[in-house]
């Protein structure tokens, strides 16, 4: 129950302490009555018992839980623990009285109960058994095992379905078959009590268990949200109606039940109408946006190939001219120096528009394949041919899920990168390394460089961005753009670290699950 | 030295280069520029009917306004062909579009595939690959 998590929605919080707030009234009226003999004792409700002492005390304690999930800080953490653990043994070992058929003399230890003949003071064993389960419930969701979490989100859950089950009989006054209404094994409000405080206990982590089937922003959460209250509602609302005929003696039992059968048909058509009827609305939504993507897409790859086709045109007639005068022009002639600033010029708007194509055209073609790293490693080595520096792979590469092209590009790219950005004064050295991890492989390539601070770490993958001057080191920003981009069709991430000698450590993932997913 | 090179091209300037750089080489007696591949068309059609002025090596560009490259070498085809002509086509472009030098290699008509801009070592290369020297 990590209750700082900012994913926690404030309306939730509201909603827990509202609960809280409500539960820990509803405790201190209870308790004043027991401590004061104000005289109405014999219970909230006319066909319900009185809440006993100790089961206030317990509801104390769980109002006053709920209100400390939704604070943060150890000191609240620890005071969670301790009242959990308290209301668990009063409620455990009340239920372990009537389980084993002892008396721990716990019934009034606070105060003595003159209102009931047979275990005077006792919680009924529903109600503390119900306290015991969500206790621990608490104390597992503190846990940082997931699995010890679910367990305990699934108990909150039972606990919400047996005090629902009560609360309905109660609804209903359903009779029981020894004529006894099923509400007397627990008060109603002491059933309500737990009903309100499993819910929120069980909401703390919507994200997790079945809850999250309510909390997401997908569509079958937005189904789920629409559709349980409305069905819930129906079942109530048939079931009244079964109650209700039950009483009234003209109709004929088959008669009536053929009725209620009908009108709940009815009333199911009328859900599925309703929320169909807005589900293919948001579907239609959803349709006219993807062609809109579709269209968009297509335009934007026409976008590119024309701009930078028209683009590169003007561009090569300049260069053309260019030539032409510089055959022309007197090589003493300050022009000649003026013809080699519009030459260069002119080259590198060309290869800019070119990168920017190439760039956008990235993963256009989606075809995975499974990629021996080990021939592309060998394959980049083979075309960066350096024979000054040290490039090696400290361990095997694997075979991974992707583009072999788009990958080559990527080491390739590094490769380069952690070259042309060496240190001069040392011998260019450049490991590569990888690890295995549950989903994804980590690749480490580690140079002795210049290294790059860290303001600047996240801005280098951006496209154009560079840290020098043309003429400290050429290049044109897009290669580390390229790279990003790469490896995130490959569902992966890429980041800079520091090395110990002063160079820069490329990390990036590679998802072992990438799936072929092809945009028009 | 060869008796006409054709260039169509809808980029004027680009005629003009390649015009100065075969100029330059001295391979060529003439030089026939066109913009548009309709009435580079409708010129060979005449030429080849009259038996007179058909050009052993043209340049083509691909992307033009109006008929592209690929559409006028569909419709070379038809003209009415003497076999003591035999024309070389080649094309000159900007596109490093893949996809184009692939058709290239299924045209039947196309002897080449070239990136602008046509300079003189270029020139002499297509000269020497193709014609006999005289």
């Amino acid at each position: 129950m990590k209750l700082t998590d900012k994913r926690l929605r404030p309306g939730l919080t509201l909603f827990i302490r509202t609960v809280a707030v409500f539960v820990i009234c509803l405790s201190l009226l209870g308790l004043s009555r027991w401590l004061f003999e104000t005289p109405g004792l014999q219970g909230h409700l006319p066909t319900s018992p009185a809440a006993k002492f100790n089961g206030l005390i317990c509801g104390l304690c769980f109002g006053a839980i709920l209100l400390l999930i939704t604070l943060t800080g150890a000191v609240a953490q620890n005071a969670l623990r301790v009242l959990a653990g308290f209301a668990v043994l009063l409620s455990g070992a009340t239920v372990s009285q009537d389980i084993f058929n002892i008396n721990l003399g716990i019934d009034e230890l606070f105060i003595k109960d003159t209102r009931t003949s047979s275990h005077p003071g006792r919680m009924a064993i529903f109600a503390s058994a119900g306290f015991v389960v969500v206790g621990v419930a608490m104390l597992l969701q503190l846990m940082v095992n997931p699995k010890l979490k679910l367990a305990g989100k699934v108990m909150l859950n039972g606990v919400s379905f047996f005090c629902a089950f009560i609360l309905i009989t109660y609804l209903y006054q359903v009779t029981t078959a020894h004529n006894l209404y099923a509400t007397a094994i627990m008060s109603i409000p002491a059933c309500f009590v737990l009903f309100i405080i499993s819910i929120s206990a069980s909401i703390v982590e919507p994200e997790t268990g079945l809850t999250s089937i309510f909390f997401g922003n997908k569509l079958g959460s937005q189904l789920a949200r629409l559709l349980f209250p409305l069905l819930i509602l129906t079942i109530l609302a048939e079931g009244f109606g079964q109650v209700l005929l039950s009483r009234f003696e003209g109709v004929n039992e088959y008669f009536g039940n053929t009725l209620l059968l009908f009108s709940f048909i009815l009333t199911c058509l009328g859900i599925v109408v309703f929320v169909s009827h807005r589900f293919n609305k948001l579907d239609d939504e959803r349709t006219a946006t993807m062609q809109q993507l579709v269209i968009q897409n297509e335009e934007l790859k026409q976008f590119a190939y024309i701009t930078s086709h028209d683009l590169q045109e003007p561009l090569r007639t300049i260069q053309s001219y260019t030539r032409l005068l510089q055959k022309d022009a007197n090589a003493t002639d300050k022009s000649v120096q003026y013809l080699a600033g519009i030459s260069e010029s002119t080259q590198r708007m060309s290869s800019l528009i070119n990168g920017l194509l190439h760039y956008h055209l990235l993963g256009r073609k989606r075809e995975y394949q499974p990629v021996e790293l080990n021939t592309v490693w060998q394959d980049v080595l083979q075309e960066v041919k350096q024979p000054f520096a040290v490039i090696k792979a400290t361990t095997p590469l694997p075979v991974v899920s992707g583009s072999v092209q788009e990958l080559r590009l990527l080491l390739e790219n590094l490769v380069s990168n952690g070259l042309k950005f060496r240190n001069t004064s040392l011998k260019p050295h450049i490991e590569l390394s990888v690890k295995e991890l549950e989903d994804e492989w980590l690749f480490s390539l580690k140079d002795n460089g210049i290294g790059i601070p860290a303001k600047y770490r996240e801005k280098v993958f951006q496209m154009f961005q560079r840290l020098h001057t043309t003429d400290e080191y050429e290049g044109n920003g897009i290669g580390l753009s390229y790279c990003k981009k790469i490896v995130e069709l490959h569902k992966g991430r890429i980041w800079i670290e520091s090395a110990d000698e002063g160079g820069s450590i490329f990390c990036f993932t590679i998802s072992k699950n990438i799936k072929d997913v092809s945009y028009a | 030295m060869l008796e006409s090179v054709m260039l169509i091209d809808d980029n004027k300037h680009d005629n003009f280069f390649h015009e100065t750089a075969i100029n330059d080489t001295g391979l060529a007696k003439s030089v026939v520029k066109y913009q548009s591949a309709e009435k580079a068309l409708g010129y060979l059609s005449e030429a080849m009917v009259n038996q007179a002025g058909v050009p052993p090596l043209i340049l083509l560009d691909i992307n033009m306004p109006g008929m592209s490259g690929w559409e006028f070498l569909k419709e070379y085809q038809k003209l009415p062909h003497q076999p003591q002509h035999q024309t070389i086509i080649i094309m000159l472009t900007t596109s490093n579009n893949p996809n184009d030098r692939e058709r290239a290699k299924q045209e039947p008509a196309l002897r080449g595939f070239l990136n602008k801009a046509l300079t003189e070592e270029m020139f002499d290369e297509i000269v020497n690959t193709h014609f006999v020297k005289e």
